[in-house]
């Protein structure tokens, strides 16, 4: 009878959710952008991602190798990483970019800083940023999407071309015409689907929504972050470009959508308060117009996220919940001495 | 005062590796991020400074007892700065290349910390000989860690070594580290690297400790 | 007091010395801006000695000048700004041929705009005829036909203005020629 008492210390409840099963949503959400990629670039995309997951993977088990230590990529957000990273780039560049750039966003970026929870910014983010920097000729060459009417044997067209005959290919963005204020140059519905250069996962608008829409009824991201994010960006290029027909385009093209679910609403670089959240998405979506408005490159979201998760650490260490009845001490002056000369 | 007793081959080797400045003191970052875009560059900063270090540190140590305390700051400067305009000169003149390439930075060796932290620590209280070896052992130090950094960072961002290519690398080279950015990402990285090896070599030192590594840890402890 | 004056008297002594050192070396190393263009004009030319060609004033243009004994040959000294900074440069017209560039002064970043300056991109600027050519588009334009220096377009757009400038001038000192 004594038996059907179990005396342990709490928890005594715990939540299903482990690490790996939030990340392995997270990659489930990704595969409608990750499809829309292949579909609208061919087979490229595809490879991209696998190199960056493999660059990721590796960057982390080489960490992990060198301090002895269990290799961490058991919980799957290299994996992640790599995806994100993946679906970040164009989708004709050389093969050792984006495994490269998978090393440095693990390596560099997550384990150097301690590891997973304690990055200083969004690993996929900062590698895009790096990849940009380091290659800056490559990572800016967009190439057109195919045209599937043409035979499956057009997914195959930008497979393994070289630096040269990419060139060759290369079209303007969307973005690239709004930095002009030329909004009439892509349609919107082009906009929505995806049928326009760019990077390989961020041009498929409705396929980000969906994955959204995943992520949030898995409970997995607070909505606040893009919500907040995406609306502050449609008032700021209201504000930026004077002009009604600029916020769809806006809001619509580069990595805005993309930025907004997936990386920007990373649980380590984004802050732990309410209202410290709303400052964040608030700055990410202004900056993101200001830099793509007054800004040398087109695109402004990587670099408006990079320094929204720097700043986090401040908003999280200013804005705190104050305790129910809290009133701020009055500061005493000190008392002014009597200086004896 | 406490290295008057320290051999003379200590004060040369103390600038090279434990007292390094640019990895240890972490003094003089300025122009170690700004000239290390190429190796020439790195190394000719380092040569000049390391001139202006000798000569200063060896007038100020010759002038230590008659210079008043109140204003050893101004005239430290005063003499620093005559070394730097001399070396700038003779740059001007005899190596006009260098001096093109590390142009506002020559005048910047006037206000480099390491050369002032050493007239203040070393120069002021110890005797001419003293001072000149530490003067040539931080110098050495400082040239040997610019020449890396530059080597390093021109060799990932340009492809090129000492200016000459190498290979077909320039056209695949990461241009990030010629530009300050991976700048700073290099020097970070280097003195992670640093930092860790010389752990390593400490912990030889010392009697071997037990580590404990994960996989002595039971499992519901790691996996938390 | 006492304190003050030997305060002031050690500064004083200590900027004498450093004065009379500055002098010594000064003496020594002394180079004018002159000699400095000079030497640089002769890896411009080979040529003896330079004299400066009278020309219309223009923006950038530092100076025109043609080498004692060589007939055709003009040696023009530009400037503009680059991304670090101002770009001086030496440009070599013979008998209307574009045949050499030469960097004077830049504070281009190495490895990228420091590119510019090699043959990789200079030599699809040699052998143009200056008399006939027609002035470059800026950059990304692709239609010249021109090369930028990859990662450097500050720097590449700065270059063709430069040339853009020898066109003009060079056109111009025809002009005045035939007249």
């Amino acid at each position: 009878m004594y038996t059907k008492y179990l005396v342990s210390s709490s928890p005594h409840i715990a939540s299903k959710k482990t690490t790996k099963n939030i990340m392995i949503d997270v990659v489930i959400s990704l595969i409608p952008c990750m499809i829309a990629s292949i579909l609208i670039y061919g087979f490229n995309p595809l490879f991209n991602i696998i190199l960056a997951t493999v660059g990721s993977t590796a960057g982390e088990s080489i960490y992990s190798l060198m301090r002895k230590r269990r290799n961490t990529i058991e919980d799957w957000s290299a994996i992640v990483t790599g995806v994100i990273l993946g679906l970040n780039l164009p989708p004709a560049i050389p093969f050792y970019m984006p495994v490269i750039g998978g090393i440095f966003a693990t390596l560099i970026v997550k384990m150097l800083f301690g590891g997973i929870g304690r990055n200083f910014a969004n690993p996929a983010i900062t590698a895009r940023i790096f990849l940009l920097l380091a290659w800056g000729a490559s990572m800016t060459a967009y190439v057109a999407p195919i045209d599937l009417s043409k035979g499956f044997s057009e997914m195959f067209k930008y497979v393994g071309l070289s630096s040269s005959e990419i060139a060759d290919l290369t079209s303007a963005t969307p973005l690239s015409y709004l930095k002009d204020g030329n909004y009439g140059a892509v349609s919107n519905l082009d906009l929505f689907l995806g049928r326009i250069g760019g990077s390989a996962g961020e041009v498929c608008a409705i396929a980000v929504l969906i994955g959204f829409v995943y992520l949030y009824v898995r409970r997995i991201i607070d909505a606040k972050i893009p919500v907040i994010f995406v609306a502050t960006a449609a008032i700021c290029a209201l504000a930026f470009y004077g002009d009604v027909n600029m916020i769809l385009p806006t809001v619509l093209s580069g990595g805005l959508l993309f930025g907004a679910v997936f990386m920007a609403t990373d649980y380590a670089t984004s802050p732990n308060t309410p209202w410290g959240v709303v400052i964040y998405a608030v700055g990410c979506g202004f900056l993101t117009v200001l830099f793509r408005k007054f800004g040398r490159m087109p695109e402004g979201v990587s670099f408006a996220i990079l320094i929204m998760n720097i700043v986090t650490p401040l908003l999280d260490k200013y804005i705190y919940p104050r305790p129910f009845g809290y009133k701020r001490p009055k500061k005493v002056k000190p008392a002014k001495e009597e200086c004896a000369k | 005062m406490m290295k008057k007793h320290d051999s003379k081959l200590k004060i040369l080797t103390n600038g090279l590796i434990k007292n390094n400045p640019t990895f240890r003191l972490v003094l003089g970052t300025c122009p170690t991020l700004a000239v290390t875009t190429s190796a020439i560059n790195g190394l000719g900063m380092g040569l000049a400074t390391t001139f202006v270090l000798i000569c200063s540190n060896a007038l100020i140590s010759l002038l230590r007892k008659v210079i008043p305390d109140k204003v050893r700051i101004p005239a430290y400067v005063l003499i620093i700065a005559t070394f730097v305009t001399i070396v700038q000169m003779v740059m001007r003149k005899y190596i006009p290349s260098l001096y093109e390439s590390l142009g506002l930075f020559i005048p910047l060796i006037v206000v480099n910390c390491i050369i002032l932290a050493r007239a203040e620590a070393f120069a002021s209280v110890n005797p001419v000989g003293d001072s000149i070896l530490d003067g040539l052992g931080i110098g050495a130090g400082f040239t040997v860690s610019l020449t890396c950094m530059g080597l390093l960072r021109e060799f990932f961002g340009a492809g090129t070594f000492f200016g000459m290519e190498v290979g077909a690398l320039p056209n695949v080279a990461m241009s990030v580290f010629v530009i300050p950015a991976g700048g700073f990402i290099m020097f970070g990285l280097l003195m992670a690297l640093i930092n860790f090896v010389s752990g390593k070599i400490e912990l030889k030192r010392q009697v071997p400790v037990y580590e404990q590594t994960d996989d002595d840890m039971p499992e519901e402890v790691l996996n938390d | 007091m006492k304190d003050m004056i030997k305060t002031v008297t050690v500064l004083c002594v200590i900027s004498l010395i450093a004065g009379a050192l500055l002098g010594l070396v000064n003496e020594i190393t002394f180079i004018s801006d002159e000699e400095i263009l000079n030497s640089k004009l002769k890896t411009a030319y080979a040529a003896e000695a330079f004299t400066p060609v009278q020309t219309a004033s223009e923006e950038g243009l530092l100076g025109v000048y043609s080498p004692d004994g060589a007939d055709g040959v003009y040696v023009y000294y530009v400037t503009d700004e680059g991304y670090g900074g101002e770009i001086k440069l030496l440009v070599t017209v013979e008998n209307n041929l574009l045949t050499k560039i030469v960097k004077v002064e830049a504070g281009e970043t190495a490895g990228l705009g420091d590119n510019a300056f090699k043959d990789k991109f200079l030599s699809q600027f040699y052998g143009t005829d200056i008399s006939t050519a027609e002035t470059y588009p800026a950059f990304p334009d692709k239609t010249s036909g021109v090369d930028a220096v990859s990662g450097a377009t500050i720097t590449s757009n700065a270059m063709l203005r430069m040339i853009n400038l020898v066109i003009v001038s060079h056109k111009a000192i025809l002009q005045g020629e035939a007249a």
